[in-house]
Formats: C-alpha cells, structure tokens, sequence
C-alpha cells in the first residue's frame, strides 16, 4: 500500500455491505477496507453506526479505518451542502480535497449525480478522482488487481438480485441493470 | 517564564497567527476582499481548525456570525503591519454598506503573503495542522469569494447547522424575500445544481429561526 491509497466514501458505500437485504457482505467490506487507506469523518461514522452499529463492532470497522475526527470537515462546505447534499456528503468532498493536497487521493466514492456534478463546477481539481461505487469495485479488480474477478461477480450479481427485490443499493434502480450487467461482461477476462 | 509572562507570550502569538490567517485568506482572494466575506470565511475556518478557535471569539451578531477581536485586528493590525489598506465603505449604497468595506493588500503584504504559503507549504509536508489549514483556505476562499454579498449572506443563514449564529441578523427578512432571484444567481454560477433548487427552496422556508 503506498500513499495514494487513500479513498473516502459516503455511506452508502459501507451501507450496502452491511446491509442484510442489499449486498450483505461485512467480510468482503473488511478485506477491501485493508487494501486501501479509508478515511472516514464522524458525520460518515454516525450514519454507519447508527444503521450497523452491531457489525461496525463486530468486524472492527473503526480500528480498520482511518477516522478524522481533529478537525470539523463538514463545516467547510456546511453552508452550501447543509439539506441541498447529504452532510457525509458534503464532508467526504472536504476530505478527499485535504488528501488530494496530501496528494494521495486515490478515489472519491460518491453515487449521487448532482453531488458529483457539484464537485465537476466547484472543485474541479477532485474531478478525475470521483468514482461510482461500482465503478471503484471494478477497478479494485481490473485495474489495481486487489480483488479476484470470482468476487467482484459475485457482488455486482448481488448489487443485480438486491435491485430486483426492490433495494437501492449504491442508489441504483431497475433502470440501472443494464449498467451494471456491462460492468459483468468488463470485469470477466479483464485480468488475464 | 512566569505564569503571566508565559500568558502575554502566547496572546502575542495568537494575534500575530491571527494577522498572518487574515493576509492568507486576502493573498488568496486575489488581494481585495470585503470586510464580511473575509469575517465568514475566518468563522468557517474558527469552526473547522481547533487552533484557529484559539484565536478569536465569534458571537451572534447583526450579519450572522460576527467577531469584534477579527475587526480589531483587520483596522489595526498590531504585527503584521503595511500589509493591508483598509478600504471604509462608501455612503449611500445598501450592498456597500453590509460588505463593511475592503481589504487591499499592499507591496508589502503581497511579498508576505507568497512567504507565508511557502512557509505553510513546506510545513504542511510534516505538520497536519498547516495541511489542514492551508486545505481549508484553498478550499473555501474561491468558493466564498465567487458569492455576491446577498448570496453568501442567504446561505448562511439558512445553514441549519450554525442557525444559532444567525437569530440576531437584521437583514434575514429581507435576503428570504429576495431569496428565488439569489437561488437562481447560485444555480446559474453552478454553487448550487439545478436538481438541488428545490431542496434549497425548501431549507429557506423552513429556516425558522430567521423569520
């Protein structure tokens, strides 16, 4: 692992692990966790613990985790995001531009579309870091080669019978199948 | 060092640190700043950095939040001094009026300010303090600074989050009647998506502690 391992995620991404009718899968969370440096605020790690407080400490989510908690980072963008993004949101852009000028931002995991459109005008130097959830997963295994094919298919047919029992995992609908089945196909034989 | 000695040395520094993150935050917006962009940019970073809440007070005040020891120091720095001209507000416009006058950094300022970024640059490779602090003037300075006074204003006070700083403020009444043309100025300058204008409208109605 070097210093441009690090990722920061709202909750959705964590929250889909952890919860039992969406990809239910705290064991794959954790190995993925340890392949990368997570940063995580304490807006992020409320959201997290108030929904899976019981697995957060079973898995030893927070000694796996970076967790900043010197500094406020949700007041930076507070007046802008408060009720327009979600606060984890709003605090996880804070973050990823503290460690963008670190410079060892390797991802900003966030789903919602005018979140990252938002990112795209304002702070366009975090732009080339945004990723969808699926998007990251995929290149855990294509491109960076921390995850086996066997388990990234074996999510994204999760993510594909989670959407179909009515769940939004990583806030995807029925209408965003299609995506994730191009995702299946880019993911078979991208490692050999 | 005595214990009042060592208190006097450490209020010497706070009000240097305080004047040097003053030259900061105008070094980074260009070099012209109104007086109420720069109070609300300094509470955000009061409220982000541990180390800057050391520095001053802030109080619910007529604009939002408000720091009587940051006025001070902007009109009569004591150690970081010829680097700003403090610029009064001209008579008889509104807008004027509440930006309370500018800062304009000087010659001198200019060659202060790019030492203090190297300095924190350099510092900011061990030290996460100077990281975080120079992060957050980066960050915020340029978003803050694209906002017009009203803008900035109708934003803050409907941050739910610092509403207590807000429940003195003169000008709340008049910023939400006008607030559907400011809401339109923020999603024309992409502060605000388009998607988001009604979540925003929602937040105005919704700010009762404003109104």
């Amino acid at each position: 692992m070097n210093s441009e391992d690090s990722v920061v995620s709202d909750s959705s991404f964590y929250i889909a692990f952890l919860s039992p009718h969406e990809i239910d899968d705290p064991e794959t969370l954790v190995e993925i966790l340890k392949k990368y440096k997570f940063f995580i605020g304490r807006v992020v790690l409320d959201e997290i613990s108030q929904k899976h407080g019981d697995i957060v400490d079973d898995i030893g989510f927070k000694g796996i985790v970076k967790i900043l908690e010197k500094y406020d980072y949700s007041s930076l963008l507070s007046i802008i995001g408060n009720r327009v993004f979600e606060k984890g949101e709003y605090e996880c852009m804070a973050i990823a531009y503290f460690l963008y000028r670190k410079s060892g931002l390797h991802s900003l995991i966030l789903d919602d579309n005018p979140a990252r459109k938002w990112i795209n005008n304002n702070i366009p130097e975090l732009s080339k870091f945004v990723r969808y959830s699926l998007r990251f997963l995929v290149n855990c295994c294509c491109s960076d080669g921390k995850l086996s094919e066997e388990k990234i298919n074996d999510i994204l047919n999760k993510v594909v019978l989670a959407i179909q029992m009515g769940k939004r995992p990583f806030n995807l609908t029925e209408r965003n199948i299609y995506v994730v089945e191009q995702l299946l196909t880019e993911v078979n034989g991208c490692r050999n | 060092m005595s214990r009042a000695n060592y208190k006097l040395v450490e209020d010497e520094r706070e009000i240097k640190d305080a004047e040097y993150l003053i030259l900061l935050i105008l070094g980074k917006a260009g070099g012209r700043i109104s007086i109420l962009h720069l109070q609300k940019i300094f509470f955000t970073l009061w409220k982000f950095h541990p180390q800057v809440r050391r520095l001053v007070d802030f109080v619910p005040h007529l604009r939002g939040p408000y720091s009587s020891d940051l006025d001070d120091l902007i009109k009569n720095p004591t150690y970081v001094v010829d680097c700003w001209e403090y610029i009064p507000p001209k008579r008889g416009s509104e807008a004027e009026r509440v930006k309370g006058g500018y800062l304009e950094i000087t010659e001198k300022g200019e060659e202060i300010y790019r030492k203090i970024v190297d300095g924190l640059n350099e510092k900011a490779k061990e030290d996460e303090d100077a990281l975080a602090l120079i992060s957050a003037v980066d960050l915020i300075v340029s978003l803050y600074t694209r906002l017009e006074w009203d803008e900035l204003l109708l934003l803050l006070y409907t941050d739910e989050n610092i509403k207590e700083y807000s429940e003195k403020s003169e000008l709340s009444r008049e910023i939400i009647k006008n607030s559907e043309k400011i809401v339109d100025r923020l999603i024309k300058k992409g502060i605000i998506p388009e998607e988001k204008r009604g979540s925003l409208m929602k937040r105005i109605k919704s700010a009762r502690w404003i109104v």
